[in-house]
């Protein structure tokens, strides 16, 4: 680790500390019809949108209401998806005439993007046309996030209202959250990319003549060998910085291109990947402030962001100092690779970086993609040491709330801080109060149907795929513990919507695609819907005047108290899994075996 | 084929979540849960 990198990493996080308040004040007064900077420009649309759907904006939904609007906007949006990658053949923007994507990956994919979560079994330029990356694939980045935003301003509802059968308009905060808050981000932040090199353009893929000609052998599947010289290299091109902006904007992840921010067209200098980073947490971190403002505990909101902020510093450290730290085998007397950060190489574990990245901002990047459901990538994580690629799968673990997905973040951490509230209430013998609401049997168990099908999925996938050998194993890279991690990796970054993979997992084979797509139906959707409930029984609750026995949610022991549940809870469900894989890889890796 | 059922698994895995919204109100109504 070197001063200059931690300088890196405080610089990014100073950025997001500055934009919070006024982003998450902004938010605040959107959802809650206050005047803004932007009425003239976007009130007159919204007026507009609502008069064309039908949607009458001053009608309130109960939280059931609200739910299945949310699921039926889901399957009808998940099935145009579907249509659209089975029919791509015989439909425009279709330059390279790319073929129709098979069922099961068309599904995978479909469900992918509904979801957020933006796992990708395919190659995207080889794979996708221009019409299914734009129409159906930044589509869904872009509502995705927004349901994401509407389902925390509803969750916040159900703190901040008192005696209220209603949290608000599902329709209504989605179109705010897109056209107040993602498309003008979006469109001022493209044309930053723009300028920096991303590509956007509808051209067909160049032709580029190589300097010197390549001979590649490839082995057939009869066991023989053909070499060919390869003398042209094409090179993918797209409307790519529309995609890229609201790819991290909307923490959805899905890479325009297979090498996803690795890619020059993507993400081409500093400024872009620092860029890249400071979007992904941008809504996130801003949402916080937004809760403690629409919650009148604008205390509160930042005890919340101190314990996010807490989180996201130890995962850095951890990631960012296992891959400084030389590989022992490299190292050994036998080898003598040097690993030394110098002037000219930066040290440590350089394997499946981008030079141009380096140790630090691949370190800080991974941390970033992992603490929010984002699951963009600018290095490799099945490449990194096994500590550091313990840390993303980790973040992941935590259920996504160190600042988290754009919305789900919020909803999770607030779902924690409930628990939090709960366990400190029976330490000390008292009715659990939470901002002038008890907390009673029913909050309580809808707050753990959300926290337990988290890992039933996770490690309930996991176990049956690793107990199918012609099925679960047989796309596996590697085999031993790293094998392991492969997998538990697969699940737990479909189940939290993230998307993000350790690539040694070849997973486009019929069970991969149908098993990761349920397990990412059921991290969405089946832990949103406990969620709401939890929201309606809050927003009906009387408030209560605070007592001598009332838990401070504002102070520094708070945040301390919220930091230990979500660690302990993280731990006690996933580390025996943990043992098995990056655990024992690292001390397997130190007595001289790798996988 | 493939397609009658993947349109088909996706649509019942949505029928069943919208139940999933009642029975929680239901149960919770009734605090048996």
């Amino acid at each position: 680790m070197t001063a200059n990198g931690w300088i890196q990493i405080i610089i990014f996080f100073a950025a997001i500390f500055a934009c919070a308040k006024p982003l998450g004040v902004y938010m605040a007064k959107v959802f809650e019809r206050e005047k803004t900077f932007a009425d003239v420009i976007f009130r007159p649309i919204e007026r507009l949108i609502y008069r064309l759907t039908g949607i009458d904006e001053s009608k309130e939904m109960r939280w059931t209401e609200y739910a299945t609007s949310m699921l039926l906007f889901s399957v009808v949006t998940l099935l145009v998806t579907y249509a659209m990658e089975r029919l791509q053949q015989y439909l425009p923007l279709n330059p390279q005439h790319l073929p129709s994507v098979a069922p099961d990956l068309a599904l995978n994919t479909a469900i992918s993007f509904t979801t957020n979560t933006n796992w990708q079994n395919y190659v995207p330029e080889t794979t996708m046309s221009y019409l299914t990356q734009m129409a159906g694939l930044a589509y869904h980045n872009f509502f995705s996030a927004a349901v994401g935003i509407a389902l925390a301003m509803a969750f916040v509802r159900g703190i901040s209202r008192k005696e209220s059968n209603t949290l608000g308009n599902f329709w209504v905060d989605t179109t705010r959250a897109s056209l107040w808050v993602l498309l003008p981000t979006a469109f001022i932040m493209a044309l930053l990319l723009v300028s920096q090199g991303v590509v956007q353009n509808f051209r067909p893929y160049d032709q580029a003549k190589l300097l010197q000609p390549q001979v590649v052998t490839t082995v057939g599947a009869d066991g023989k060998s053909t070499s060919q010289t390869v003398t042209t290299q094409t090179i993918a091109q797209g409307p790519v910085a529309s995609q890229e902006v609201i790819k991290e904007l909307g923490t959805n992840g899905g890479g325009f291109f297979n090498a996803n921010s690795a890619h020059p067209f993507e993400n081409p200098t500093p400024l872009t990947n620092l860029l890249e980073m400071f979007l992904i947490f941008l809504i996130p971190a801003g949402l916080t402030v937004t809760m403690g403002r629409m919650t009148r505990s604008p205390a509160h909101g930042w005890a919340v962001f101190a314990a996010m902020s807490a989180l996201f510093f130890v995962g850095v450290a951890v990631s960012y100092y296992s891959e400084a730290q030389a590989n022992p085998l490299l190292h050994s007397a036998s080898m003598h690779v040097n690993q030394q950060s110098t002037a000219l190489q930066p040290g440590g574990n350089m394997e499946g970086k981008e030079v141009r990245n380096g140790i630090t901002n691949s370190a800080l990047f991974a941390t970033v993609t992992t603490d929010t459901s984002t699951g963009a990538v600018n290095s490799m994580h099945d490449s990194y040491m096994p500590l550091g690629g313990m840390v993303p799968m980790v973040n992941m673990m935590l259920g996504e709330v160190v600042f988290g997905g754009v919305g789900s973040g919020m909803y999770g951490m607030l779902i924690f801080v409930i628990l939090s509230v709960f366990i400190a209430g029976l330490m000390v013998g008292r009715t659990p109060e939470y901002l002038g609401k008890k907390i009673e049997s029913f909050d309580v168990k809808m707050t753990m149907l959300y926290v337990l099908i988290f890992p039933l999925s996770i490690l309930g996938f996991s176990a049956i795929a690793l107990m199918m050998p012609n099925l679960g194993l047989a796309s596996l890279g590697n085999s031993g513990p790293h094998g392991f991690s492969e997998i538990l990796y697969a699940y737990t970054s479909t189940t939290a919507n993230n998307g993000s993979a350790f690539a040694g997992l070849s997973a486009n084979t019929h069970w991969y695609n149908l098993s990761l797509g349920a397990a990412m139906l059921v991290g969405r959707f089946l832990m949103i819907v406990p969620m709401l409930a939890l929201a309606g029984s809050l927003a009906r609750k009387k408030l209560i005047p605070a007592s001598p026995g009332t838990f401070p949610v504002n102070t520094p022991l708070f945040t301390v108290l919220l930091v230990c549940v979500i660690l302990i809870v993280g731990a006690l469900t996933f580390f025996p899994a943990l043992s098995l894989g990056p655990i024992l890889e690292h001390l397997l890796l130190h007595a001289g075996k790798t996988f | 084929m493939w397609d009658i059922g993947c349109v088909i698994g996706s649509t019942l895995f949505f029928v069943l979540s919208i139940a999933y919204v009642f029975g929680c109100e239901r149960l919770g109504a009734k605090g048996a849960l």
